[in-house]
């Protein structure tokens, strides 16, 4: 009740302003004035050559009209009044009318205007001014990917100093952005996304999978497991709505956010209608989706040879004899019989690749309608789009519907409105893809399956040797994908609306208000028919979990801008922003299902479940001021002031500047002449942004249940759950950044070059608390981080020629992260089960026990320190990093990071009259991976099936194998197959060729034939060739999810595919 | 006329926006620290909190590998198991290991949860009998997570603080105190709370009476050899009349076993919940057509009883039928060999690792045998032997006498081998009577295996984690 009546309080001072925003409406419409007759002729500022089909309107009114072949017009209008102005490939204008003398109206050409316009926080900025590091990405960057549920995709290898990497190729998969490296260490790192004003929030969204399998078990666990994000949130913006994306990155350009820019911003603006000719479009896309590559697994006269092999050497380890019969051995040493004999099983081509089994090709497709133009002075942009994507791995599907309305509308000469709708609907089927086979993990099971069995036994049954004391325990692959099922939901209304006010020329009142709703439904369900980790099979149980999510946002400015005497321009905005999130949660369990038929709770006896609710708010007062001198000497300055409900009752607000300066040299008179300059510039900036990415109660001590039975009964105890904080905090992010921009030969070469320094104090860290506290762990602004950095992006015009184009865009970017403070000097903060954050070292590098060699003689074993007394040659040497003489898990080292030294991208455009053809490589260096696939299958341990290099394993000093991996042993006493050593370490650099894209477009003339203004058709293929040594199956895979701390480590990821699409795309 | 109405309007915003309560978001469904501990109910409650915690160490598999599986009594039989499991069965713990950093976390945590009740008691006020039960029951659990935590440790962190913000935790010594210290400590607050708690016998044996009080200060007393003052305190519990051995040795580990005579200490279990126990899995063999649950259910064998534990049943030892096995019905009306336990295994159970039978953590037999350990210590060998007896005459076995105090002591270890096993004894009853290593290596070397016990091995490593976090915390030495 109280958070309800808070809704009222602040929605009322909403209606409030709103209400007193509408009264000048009022006045505004009832002002008269004499209708009169407005004439005039549009003509082409170049050449003045008559424009003919321009559009006039009044705004303000529903009248409009063309112009006629000699670029002549007359309209009736009451005067004073707005002309607007607009034709298709030129600058729209706008003419204020105070007499009826005839006007002479010259329209400026697109291309002869250099002024683009990029979209900043709350306002916009001619590019030319901008003082900060902001990259704009406009429709012609964002080509679509065929596949591309969400537009953080498309993004991939085009913007220096953004990281994107997409971690699960699982249809609407997780997407990692970062940008300028890791900006914090325990909070999040996704970047703040605005769409069209409104800051959603962030991606990711806790999409861990690393945990996902294992706690599905229970119900509490399905339960649990169902909480996990696995459809990427921003794959509710449908790429095709976009009209451009610009990514904030340094303080100059994000302090305006505030609280929430510390990790940059990506602004992101939806197509809008405009005064230009109305026009339908539609596009359709079909495509094919394959496994990039399958892994090379040993053959089954190589498996059956390496099982006998490892169980062998366990049993000599254990005081026997290899030559002695399963009888007397322990079942941990039985080798099945038909193994004895090796040479019975084919080297290679015969037995089962159980890869074949889970993954296919699959069909992706996709259906955009929009409509956009501009009628009676009411601006529209109307979109419907329909995809359908089939994963690669059996059991994985993803539909989406996207519906959008933007209208704009000139209500009088100074008062526009604006209402954007859009909604979106997806459900999804995820097949059960990652982690260990234990688990069931899909991509894992097949991987480890036994090569030497058949898929169905005799009576078409599936076959498996899980339960056989001579088998191995992996369930079959297709029972796995039959017997899990995980649905997924997802509904979005979105609706945002402005009133915008010209109080005066110059000085305007721009209010807004929206509302984003998110209904969320997951499904997990587990047949009685598949088990436990060590049982066949096991209770059914079920998991539903149900998020309502409802934010509502306020904003309102008010903005100046002015140029005086043709030198002073000014522009400066004041705001006032409120905003609130609740996040309502329900979620229940059941077990005991008389039947497998009926996956819905009410089947089963429902036995566990939870209600909760969570909430945010936030409450900012934000100020910009931005002059420049002579278009020469720029100067802008932000402030913006956050109150957050987060944080600690002694520290509410935080207060957040930023500063930067730019000198363009090339006015100076000394350039002026030299032509080959078009544009030089300097820029330099500072300032604070912060990042408010923590629980939302952290400052608070709160008590939890602590269940207990007695007499046979549930009764519930409380205990304390976490440690109150009172002066929990943001986090500050202290940003330098120096750039140049440069345009040379009449804009043919253009680079635009930035260096910075960003050092993040007051980190919010899970500090671990010793156990005597009673407490595990307490949120505390202790940590301190650096990132530093080079970006060079770089856009040629190679070749323009009247038929043939030729242009190429590269970036690359250099970020350099270093920890530099924790809660103690000596401390190492765990990120996953192999990564630490440790000051002087990046975060979420690789502590891990260092391999040195495999020891080939008895004497090199008895020379160097080791972790058993009965290690032997054959065995790992391992480095004993603290210098005490034997090998504990006290030698772990940081032996690498997940960050890559440098990533880049290389764009190519070639045209050749209406042919285009587009190639985009991105690739990324000195990135190390942890493939933890391979503790199931790198670890020699005699069970399961091997990558094909286990083969070549230590066999004896004469048979010493290629030196990468040590004997087959089924114990673990030398840390064998322990996890965490530098044994899974790989090197995961990778080339990609992205996209490869040819496009033709019909000659107007064939269009207009067949009553179309255009008509185009496309080919397309994704992640064409990847060139890496990565023995896992994709590099980019992650199991960690937006889990930035678990950067780099795969256990079987969902790989990404390689899809072929055709499309074409029609406009009329 | 217009600018006003707009300045009016961002004036009301502003205002609106003064109000910081807009920002004074708490959660609806949780319990804030400040507004708790106010009454009996709330003190109630979170006595049941420090219970719950004390639960952890037994429900899953700590105790049982730290108790069973490390001695003669028990070994793995299960192809995977993982390196923690591994170094209880070989004697090899290294200070990462999980399990053993699990009961270090278990313990300090009910010790916190027990300081916070003492704590913030003392500014409440109602009624003193109430308040004086929960006081005592809390001291209880305070003493009985210390004993546990100075067997497996030697010394450890002690404090009384509650602790309730970063400074304070930073501030306190939370250094390991010296063996003798601790043991003062629990000796402190187990004859405090047997002033404190009330005569009369809790009917709900999930709780701690004063007898539950009295029998573990007297294995406290025991275990410090302090023979006189333990059986002082054991017999007070013998003559309190409030226990007795149940006749069917086999119904105290089976459906329906909850608050039985003989028991002093409980835990008790429901399926479904979330608050099963994993004896299920853990006791019985990794067969995949076994026909000993419904469902055909699986174990795990992680703790199977050792042929050694197997020997040591005498002949007509009624204990044994009921506690292990070695036949295993199969679905297809065969049997095979596999040796499994059979105690506190829920044969109805729907998922192995969600049992719901009551385990015991003291009983009345153990109180009995206890008392004769300590009149033997005393030298008064008949009077044990009588003592004894009466533990052997429930399970159809013949009296002992004529015993010299060396061979009736042995006689004691023997009878709470088999009385005990499966029950996480073992461990502390050979480091009490000294035997730990001499026992452990002999079995080891009988199953012809390179492991052993060493000296340093009698303590558990402290877990590296919580040096890490607290450089003054110390390691135990040749770790």
């Amino acid at each position: 009740m109280m958070s309800y009546s808070k809704f009222k309080l602040a929605g009322c001072w909403i209606v409030t302003l709103w209400g007193s925003l509408l009264l000048p409406v009022h006045l505004a419409i009832g002002q008269s004035s004499q209708p009169t007759v407005i004439q005039g002729k549009v003509a082409a500022s170049s050449d003045g050559s008559p424009l003919a089909g321009a559009t006039v309107s009044v705004r303000g009114t529903n009248q409009a009209g063309q112009t006629d072949d000699a670029g002549r017009f007359s309209m009736q209008a009451s005067i004073p009044a707005t002309l607007v102005v607009s034709f298709t490939g030129y600058l729209t204008q706008t003419i204020t009318v105070n007499d009826s003398k005839s006007l002479a109206i010259e329209l400026v050409s697109d291309e002869e205007q250099l002024e683009e316009v990029v979209v900043v926080g709350y306002g916009t900025q001619r590019k030319k001014d901008v003082t900060g590091s902001i990259t704009n990405l406009t429709a012609k960057d964002l080509v679509p990917v065929a596949a591309a549920n969400s537009f953080d995709q498309m993004m991939q290898g085009k913007v220096a100093g953004v990281q994107i990497t997409q971690t699960s190729g699982a249809p609407g998969g997780n997407v990692n952005v970062l940008i300028r490296g890791v900006n914090s260490i325990t909070g999040g790192n996704q970047p703040l996304y605005v769409v069209d004003g409104y800051a959603i929030g962030t991606g990711g969204g806790g999409s861990n999978l690393s945990g996902y399998a294992s706690g599905s078990y229970s119900v509490d666990g399905a339960i649990d497991a169902s909480s996990v994000t696995r459809v990427n949130p921003l794959s509710t913006i449908n790429p095709a709505d976009i009209e451009s994306i610009q990514i904030l990155k340094d303080a100059s350009a994000t302090a305006i956010y505030g609280s929430r820019g510390a990790n940059g911003v990506v602004i992101i603006n939806t197509k809008r209608g405009t005064y230009g000719q109305s026009t339908i479009n539609f596009e359709h896309s079909s495509g094919l989706q394959e496994i990039q590559k399958k892994l090379d697994l040993m053959t089954p006269r190589q498996y059956a040879e390496f099982v006998a092999d490892g169980r062998d050497n366990a049993w000599v380890f254990a005081g026997g004899n290899a030559s002695d019969p399963n009888d007397v051995r322990g079942t941990g040493q039985y080798v099945k019989p038909a193994f004895r004999n090796p040479e019975q099983f084919a080297d290679n081509g015969y037995g089962t690749d159980w890869q074949d089994l889970i993954f296919r090709q699959a069909l992706v497709q996709n259906y955009q309608l929009s409509a956009t133009g501009n009628r009676n002075g009411i601006r529209y942009f109307v979109s419907g789009g329909y995809m359908d994507q089939n994963g690669i791995i059996i059991g994985s599907d993803f539909d989406k519907f996207n519906f959008r309305t933007n209208l704009d509308v000139d209500l009088t000469s100074r008062l526009k409105l604006g209402v954007s709708v859009a909604g979106n609907y997806s459900y999804a089927d995820v097949a059960r893809a990652e982690g260990h086979l234990q688990y069931r993990g899909l991509i894992s099971a097949a991987v480890a399956s036994d090569p030497t069995i058949p898929v169905y036994d005799e009576n078409g049954e599936y076959y498996s040797e899980f339960s056989d004391v001579l088998g191995i325990p992996v369930e079959h692959v297709l029972l796995i994908a039959d017997e899990f099922s995980d649905k997924r939901k997802n509904a979005n209304v979105f609706t945002n609306n402005y009133l915008e006010y010209r109080i005066l020329d110059g000085l305007t009142l721009k209010s807004s208000i929206g509302v984003n709703y998110t209904g969320n439904q997951t499904r997990l369900w587990k047949s009685s028919k598949i088990g436990l980790a060590t049982s066949r099979t096991g209770a059914a149980i079920a998991g539903v979990t149900r998020i309502n999510a409802i934010n509502w946002l306020n904003e309102n400015t008010l903005n100046f801008r002015k140029r005086i005497n043709e030198k002073h321009d000014i522009d400066a905005l004041i705001g006032f922003s409120a905003q609130k999130n609740t996040d309502d949660i329900l979620q229940a369990g059941a077990t005991d299902f008389p039947t497998d038929d009926v996956p819905y709770l009410a089947a089963g006896i429902v036995s566990s479940g939870t209600d909760y609710m969570t909430q945010w708010s936030m409450l900012s007062w934000f100020a910009r001021f931005n002059y420049s001198f002579a278009d020469k000497y720029l100067i802008t300055g932000t402030l913006r002031r956050d109150g957050s409900s987060r944080f600690g009752t002694t520290n509410k607000w935080g207060t957040f500047p930023s500063l930067s300066l730019a000198y363009r040299i090339s006015e100076e008179a000394f350039l002026k002449d030299i032509t080959a300059i078009n544009d030089l510039k300097i820029r330099g900036s500072y300032g604070v942004s912060g990042n408010n990415l923590i629980g939302n109660y952290a400052s608070l001590g709160l008590l939890g249940i602590s269940p207990i039975v007695s007499n046979g009964q549930v009764i519930s105890g409380i205990s304390p759950s976490s440690l109150a904080n009172d002066r929990l905090g943001w986090e500050k992010s202290y940003q330098t950044n120096l750039g140049v921009d440069l345009a040379l030969f009449n804009n043919r070469i253009v680079l635009t070059a930035d260096a910075y320094r960003s050092h993040k104090k007051d980190l919010l860290l899970s500090v671990t608390l010793p156990a005597a506290s009673g407490f595990s762990s307490s949120v505390q602004n202790v940590g301190e981080l650096e990132n530093k950095g080079l970006e060079f992006a770089l856009n040629t015009g190679n070749i323009v020629g009247e038929h043939f184009n030729w242009s190429s865009n590269f970036n690359i970017s250099f970020n350099r992260n270093k920890v530099l403070k924790l809660n103690t000097e000596s401390a190492r903060l765990s990120t996953s089960s192999y990564q630490v954050a440790e000051v002087g070292y990046p975060i979420a590098s690789f502590r891990l026990l260092n391999i040195l060699g495999i020891f080939q003689t008895a004497e090199e074993v008895a020379a160097n320190p080791i972790q058993h007394p009965k290690v032997q040659p054959g065995d790992y040497r391992f480095q004993d990093a603290d210098g005490n003489g034997n090998i504990t898990q006290a030698d772990r080292m940081i032996v690498g990071n997940p960050w890559p030294k440098f990533t880049w991208g290389f764009g190519n455009n070639f045209s050749y009259k209406n042919l285009s053809l587009s190639v985009d490589i991105y690739a990324s260096h000195g990135n190390d991976m942890y493939f933890q696939g391979g503790e199931v299958s790198l670890n020699a341990a005699g069970v399961q099936n091997q990558l094909a290099i286990v083969a070549d394993r230590w066999r004896s000093p004469e048979q010493p194998g290629s030196g990468q991996i040590a004997r087959a042993i089924r114990n673990d006493y030398a840390f064998g197959f322990s996890a965490g050593t530098t044994k899974y370490l790989f090197d995961g650099s990778f080339i990609r060729v992205r996209n490869v894209n040819l496009a033709y477009n019909f000659p107007a003339a064939v269009a207009n034939r067949i009553r179309l203004q255009s008509l185009s058709v496309f080919g397309n293929v994704t992640n064409l060739f990847t060139f890496t040594d990565y023995p896992g199956y994709d590099p980019e895979g992650g199991t960690g999810g937006d889990n930035i701390g678990m950067t780099g480590v795969d256990f079987f990821a969902y790989p990404n595919p390689r899809t072929y699409t055709l499309g074409l795309r029609v406009n009329f | 006329m217009k600018r006003t109405h707009i300045l009016a309007s961002i004036l009301i915003a502003a205002s609106l926006s003064a109000c910081d309560n807009f920002l004074e978001l708490n959660p609806e469904h949780q319990i804030s620290n400040n507004s708790f501990y106010q009454n009996q109910n709330d003190f109630e409650r979170a006595l049941l909190g420090a219970y719950s915690s004390f639960r952890g160490l037994y429900s899953g598999s700590a105790m049982l590998y730290a108790a069973e599986l490390r001695t003669d009594n028990a070994e793995i039989h299960w192809t995977s198991p993982s390196t923690d499991e591994m170094q209880f069965e070989q004697n090899a713990l290294t200070s990462t290991n999980g399990t053993v950093r699990g009961i270090w976390n278990t313990c300090l945590r009910t010790i916190s949860r027990c300081n916070t009740i003492l704590n913030r008691i003392g500014n409440t006020e109602f009624d003193e009998q109430a308040k004086n039960k929960i006081i005592g029951e809390a001291k209880f659990l305070r003493a009985f997570s210390y004993f546990y935590m100075v067997q497996l440790f030697g010394e450890v962190p002690v404090t009384a603080e509650e602790f309730s913000s970063p400074e304070q935790i930073a501030e306190a010594d939370l250094t390991r105190k010296p063996v003798d210290a601790v043991y003062q400590v629990i000796i402190d607050d187990l004859s405090s709370a047997e002033s404190l708690l009330p005569s009369t016998l809790n009917s709900d044996k999930t709780r701690a009476s004063i007898g539950t009080v009295k029998t573990l200060l007297g294995k406290v007393y025991l275990t410090r050899g302090n023979f006189d003052a333990a059986a002082t305190e054991l017999s007070e519990v013998i003559t309190s009349g409030q226990y007795g051995l149940h006749a069917d040795y086999g119904a105290l580990f089976s459906e329906g076993n909850n608050n039985l005579e003989e028991s002093i200490l409980e835990i008790q279990y429901v399926r479904g919940r979330g608050l099963g126990n994993n004896y299920s899995a853990l006791f019985t063999p990794a067969i995949t057509s076994m026909a000993i649950f419904p469902n055909n259910l699986q174990g795990s064998g992680r703790i199977t009883p050792s042929l050694n534990l197997f020997n040591a049943y005498e002949e007509g030892d009624g204990r044994k039928d009921v506690s292990v096995n070695d036949s295993v019905p199969l679905i297809n009306g065969n049997k095979t060999y596999a040796r499994y336990a059979m105690k506190f295994v829920d044969w109805d159970a729907v998922a192995t690792s969600d049992g719901a039978i009551t385990f015991t953590v003291l009983r009345y037999a153990d109180v009995l045998l206890m008392y004769a350990e300590a009149l033997n210590g005393l030298d008064r060998t008949d009077d044990a032997l009588a003592e004894i007896n009466k533990v052997r005459d429930r399970v159809g076995l013949g009296d002992l006498d004529g015993l010299d105090k060396q061979t009736c002591a042995q006689a004691i270890e023997n009878e709470r081998r088999v009385e005990f096993a499966f029950e996480g004894h073992r461990w502390f009853d050979l480091l009490r009577s000294g035997h730990t290593r001499e026992v452990v290596n002999a079995y080891y070397a009988g199953k012809n295996q390179n492991f052993s016990v060493e000296e340093y091995e009698l303590l558990f490593p402290v877990p590296l984690a919580e040096i890490e976090l607290n450089d003054d915390l110390t390691q135990n030495e040749d770790y």
